[in-house]
């Protein structure tokens, strides 16, 4: 339950179709996210991440489907569920001219609910200079000041683009902390998309996978690490190109040898290939980063084996 | 509450807190001065004089270029075959009792009248056999003798003589036959303009059969109309010049029926503004009295439409600039996310426009401007820019949001060009002696301006759609561009579509011969030169198509669009020009970030510079093209220029140039973008005010001509020495 008593999920998107000109950049996209969740959105590049993004903050108008945000539908976003979301967009778009404290008051002017005090600790947590001009700040610095922007007045939904790839490694884990502290008593739901997956690994309980405008994934990390994973198999004779497993991502057979990443790998799957192949089998475990290489990385092997 | 106040004072600092803000309240200071010299003198002029609204042809030729093709058939010998004279393009400095040489330098010309000619005599006329056309205006005079000589072109088919007084020789007795004797001697007139003509007073005039045009006196009024009306039956446009105090008697009335054609007539009750009332109230009278005829005032307040002309320059400055910083700061995701953010950015904008839009009504209304027309000028100057930096994508909101700024753009050229070709048809409307067209104009601003409101409010949308950061042209951070994450294919702007063309075009032509080349790479020319030709189409369209609707709408054929042609297209250069050094400065200012990669080439320090500067140069040449044509159709546009002229204008040119060069190169690598920006624009506009004052001065006071030199030597000076500063040890300055 929100601090406002609201109940259900933070964001539920349904069958969401967004297209410019003839491409659909999403294509159909369903997520459920319950408040108090960390989730990460994770694809490659035009995959759709912050086109979806913008959708939820009702910037962009969907084609179909539909997209809800704190239960009021994103596209009628009023004043009110705006003061319950926090966002740090990927390019921050701030106003050069005015120091970061005229900033800060200038945002903070706009929040009934601005925790001066939080905002001040951030500010210093991060080293902002007050009194500079926001001009001249590094990329860094103002995704620093950004991210205090979005966070200053407690948001029970923080929505962040890519939010940590200006960010020194003592920033980063800083702001990592500073999500985790928001998401701590339950009321605050975190959504970001980011390449860095480690950090993703660090602070989020769940993950999506954006692909070609479809969520290929959704669920907790811990599934996904669990479901997918890769066999090294070592047989007595020479293995055929093809091993024909289920669910295979991606395959790499040397002779005797072979390494293949399965997606729903489980303990009959893998006695199966001993018994079929007279063979070795140890199952590797994979970081998330591995993970989503292998998704890609088979996918696009399979697609170029004509598989 | 305080929070509140707290909030919307915030909101002020950032409006005003941008330097750039500072820099356009700064130069919008440029304005008050010549706005309040207007004001004074509108309100100084004790008698508030009307103008009469001219209803006969106007001259074909402009004077300067009549006296050089009149000067030219002189030499030839075919005088015998000119068929129009404005005496303006003739020597016309006439005093008591002989001819002095007048005071534009033309002393030597052939045409000029001489001692032996007496005053208002006009044997000039006789060079003239086959005149079909004459224009005649103050100081001229027509003495009888004058008369007889007009009276012998019986071809004239027009004839202007509007004011044209009698010398104190001849007595006023003597002219209403003289007169009337050598109009029954023009069969063929179509044409004629007797307001206010010396001796015409008691004019009777004689039947005009041909007549289609006239402008007449009040005196015997009642006969005139009376022989029009049985001789004339041609007659569509009538101007009666009458007195404020004068009614039309049934008479008159009767016989303005009778005219089978009348279309228009003109009354002309006032002299002064304080006449207007009377001039109302005649105009009202015969509009009853003849249904089928349009009526309108005769004479204008000129005062009122200069007035309201720099009221609206003056009153859409501070607006726009609040209009512009706020709609920025409403486009941006930023913006977009904060809560309640609409109230209190919108809030300074409408209050500065309602102060300036108050402002205006006041000075409008204290220069004569009915309510109605006051309220809407000032409401379609200070909302001229609310909202709309950038419009729907598509579906009907698209095209209406493309079809607002272009509407606008259009009715304020035509609203500009018709109030410096045609002042009256505008008094017309800001008097309100039309009622229809104010009230019509009124609804049109107020539903444009809720239109643009309602799309202030969707530019973070509307920008997201287009997968702009920020919306072109608003800029926050000179080293940031504004495209961001642009959809493949989703530009809705066709001229975006061009530009991004021209861009792969250039990124796909084989390797570049020089480094100078490689620098000048994606910048989008074509976009600038298809903004040049859509304004040059829009310019010279409007200044083609207004006359002719005007011509259409007072019956009288449309004046050559040659007479403006040239000042059009100076005008067009000037603007031109300006947008395309700002527009090369804006894209070396967002080249900043890859200039510092451009130095990573294999090129040498010094060829880097060199290059750079090369690229730059010939970026410049199209603004420095179209400078030279304003210089040139400056002073082409004056009927002799000295030699000082054209050296006076090659120094402004040249230190124009060399200082337009050297401040780009510097804004392309500073450190202080912003700095060298403003002190680029407030160094450009006074080499722009002192080229105005030193090419002012050598043509309109030639003897005055050490003023012009030492302007314009001190712009080539500025030029020449930022060049040098900048280009001081050139090669040790730090890039990125």
């Amino acid at each position: 339950m929100s601090r406002d008593g609201d109940v259900g999920e933070a964001v539920r998107v349904s069958g969401l179709v967004k297209r410019f000109g003839p491409r659909a950049v999403l294509d159909g996209v369903d997520l459920e996210v319950p408040r108090g969740q960390v989730i990460g959105l994770l694809g490659l590049n035009g995959s759709g991440k912050s086109t979806l993004i913008k959708c939820l903050l009702g910037l962009l108008k969907a084609d179909e489907g539909s997209a809800t945000v704190l239960g009021t539908a994103a596209w009628q976003l009023a004043d009110r569920e705006k003061a319950r979301i926090g966002y740090v967009p990927q390019e921050a778009t701030l106003y050069p001219w005015l120091t970061v404290r005229q900033t800060v008051a200038y945002v903070s002017s706009f929040y009934s609910r601005w925790d001066r005090a939080w905002g001040e600790e951030l500010l210093r947590r991060w080293d902002l200079p007050l009194g500079h001009r926001v001009g001249p700040l590094s990329v860094g610095q103002k995704q620093k000041l950004a991210l205090v922007l979005a966070l200053g007045h407690r948001p029970e939904l923080l929505i962040l683009d890519e939010p940590v790839a200006s960010l020194d490694p003592v920033a980063r884990r800083w702001f990592l902390e500073t999500v985790l502290e928001t998401a701590a008593d339950g009321a605050g739901t975190v959504l970001f998309s980011t390449h860095i997956t480690s950090d993703l690994e660090r602070v989020a309980s769940h993950v999506a996978l954006l692909r070609e405008g479809k969520v290929t994934f959704h669920d907790e990390i811990d599934v996904l690490k669990d479901r997918v994973k890769r066999l090294r198999i070592e047989a007595q004779a020479d293995l055929p190109a093809d091993l024909h497993l289920p669910g295979t991502l991606r395959q790499e057979v040397r002779g005797r040898q072979a390494l293949v990443t399965v997606d729903g790998v489980d303990a009959a799957l893998v006695a199966g290939v001993r018994e079929r192949f007279a063979a070795e089998v140890v199952v590797d475990n994979l970081n998330l980063e591995e993970i989503f290489l292998e998704l890609h990385d088979g996918e696009a092997a399979a697609a170029a084996s004509g598989r | 509450m305080i929070a509140i106040l707290r909030q919307y004072a915030m909101v002020l600092w950032v409006i005003v807190s941008r330097p750039w803000m500072l820099l356009m309240l700064g130069m919008g200071l440029l304005y008050v001065g010549p706005f309040l010299g207007a004001w004074i003198v509108g309100r100084a002029v004790p008698d508030n004089a009307m103008t009469p609204v001219p209803v006969v042809e106007t001259p074909s030729v402009l004077g300067g270029f009549g006296v050089a093709e009149l000067e030219k058939m002189a030499r030839e010998g075919r005088r015998d075959t000119v068929t129009d004279l404005d005496t303006q393009a003739v020597g016309r400095q006439e005093a008591w009792g002989g001819v002095t040489p007048n005071g534009r330098g033309r002393s030597g010309l052939q045409l000029s009248r001489t001692a032996d000619e007496g005053p208002g005599a006009w044997p000039l006329l006789d060079s003239f056999p086959s005149l079909e056309r004459l224009w005649m205006s103050p100081p001229d005079m027509l003495s009888e003798e004058g008369w007889r000589r007009i009276g012998e072109h019986t071809a004239l088919e027009v004839l202007s003589l509007p004011n044209v007084s009698s010398p104190n020789s001849v007595t006023l007795e003597a002219f209403p036959a003289v007169a009337r004797a050598a109009l029954e001697r023009l069969p063929r007139l179509r044409q004629l303009d007797l307001r206010g003509t010396g001796g015409s007073f008691e004019l009777l005039l004689p039947p005009l059969p041909n007549i289609e045009v006239l402008a007449i006196g009040w005196g015997r009024l009642e006969e005139n109309l009376r022989t029009l009306a049985d001789g004339s039956p041609r007659l569509r446009v009538l101007a009666i010049q009458t007195w404020f105090d004068i009614g039309f008697t049934p008479g008159m009335i009767e016989s303005l029926r009778r005219m089978p054609n009348l279309r228009r007539v003109y009354v002309a009750g006032a002299y002064q503004a304080a006449d207007e009332p009377a001039m109302t109230r005649q105009v009202n009278e015969l509009r009853r009295a003849l249904p089928g005829v349009r009526v309108h005032p005769g004479t204008y307040r000129s005062s009122r439409v200069w007035m309201a002309l720099w009221a609206t320059i003056l009153g859409a400055y501070l607006p726009f600039a609040f209009w512009f910083q706020s709609s920025l700061l409403l486009s941006t995701s930023l913006a977009w996310m904060l809560p309640r953010r609409l109230a209190p950015h919108l809030f300074w904008a409408m209050a500065v426009a309602a102060a300036c839009g108050g402002f205006m009504v006041a000075v409008l209304a204290s220069a004569g401007v009915a309510w109605m027309p006051a309220l809407t000028l000032a409401l379609f100057t200070t909302m001229l820019v609310a909202g709309g930096t950038v419009g729907d994508v598509e579906g009907i909101a698209g095209r209406i949001s493309s079809m607002v700024p272009r509407g606008e753009l259009i009715v304020g050229l035509a609203a500009a060009a018709t109030a410096l070709l045609a002042p009256w048809i505008v008094d017309r409307w800001l008097s309100e002696a039309t009622r229809w067209l104010p009230a019509i104009m009124l609804a049109a601003v107020i539903l444009t301006v809720v239109w643009k409101l309602a799309r202030q409010a969707r530019q973070p949308r509307i920008l997201a759609s287009l997968g702009l950061a920020s919306p072109p042209g608003l800029v926050l951070d000179v080293t940031q561009g504004t495209l961001s994450q642009q959809p493949a294919g989703s530009f809705a702007n066709w001229q975006l579509k061009l530009a991004e063309r021209g861009v792969d075009r250039q990124i796909s032509r084989p390797v570049p011969t020089t480094y100078a080349e490689m620098l000048r790479r994606s910048q989008p020319r074509i976009q600038m030169l298809l903004m040049m030709a859509i304004m040059l189409v829009v310019q010279v369209g409007v200044m083609w198509v207004i006359p002719i609707v005007i011509a259409r709408g007072t019956g009288q054929p449309p004046p050559p669009l040659s007479r403006f042609l040239p000042g059009v297209i100076a005008a067009f250069a000037w603007q031109a020009c300006v947008m395309a050094i700002a527009q090369t400065a804006a894209i070396w200012t967002q080249r900043r970030g890859s200039l510092v990669i451009d130095f990573l080439r294999p090129v040498s320090r010094a060829g880097y510079w060199r290059g750079l500067q090369q690229a730059i140069a010939r970026d410049l040449i199209l603004p420095a093209v179209l400078g030279a044509v304003c210089f040139g159709l400056a002073l082409g546009m004056t009927e002799k220029v000295g030699g000082w002229a054209w050296v006076v204008a090659g120094m402004l040119f040249v230190g124009i140039c060399a200082m337009t060069h050297a401040l780009i190169l510097l804004l392309a690598v500073t450190r202080w973008p912003l700095v060298v920006g403003t002190l680029m624009v407030v160094l450009l506009v006074a080499a722009g005010i002192g080229a105005a004052v030193a090419v002012g001065h050598v043509l309109a006071t030639p003897a005055d001509l050490w003023t012009a030199l030492v302007v314009a030597g001190a712009v080539l000076a500025a030029g020449v020495g930022i060049r040098i500063g900048v280009l001081w040890r050139l090669e040790d300055r730090e890039i990125g």
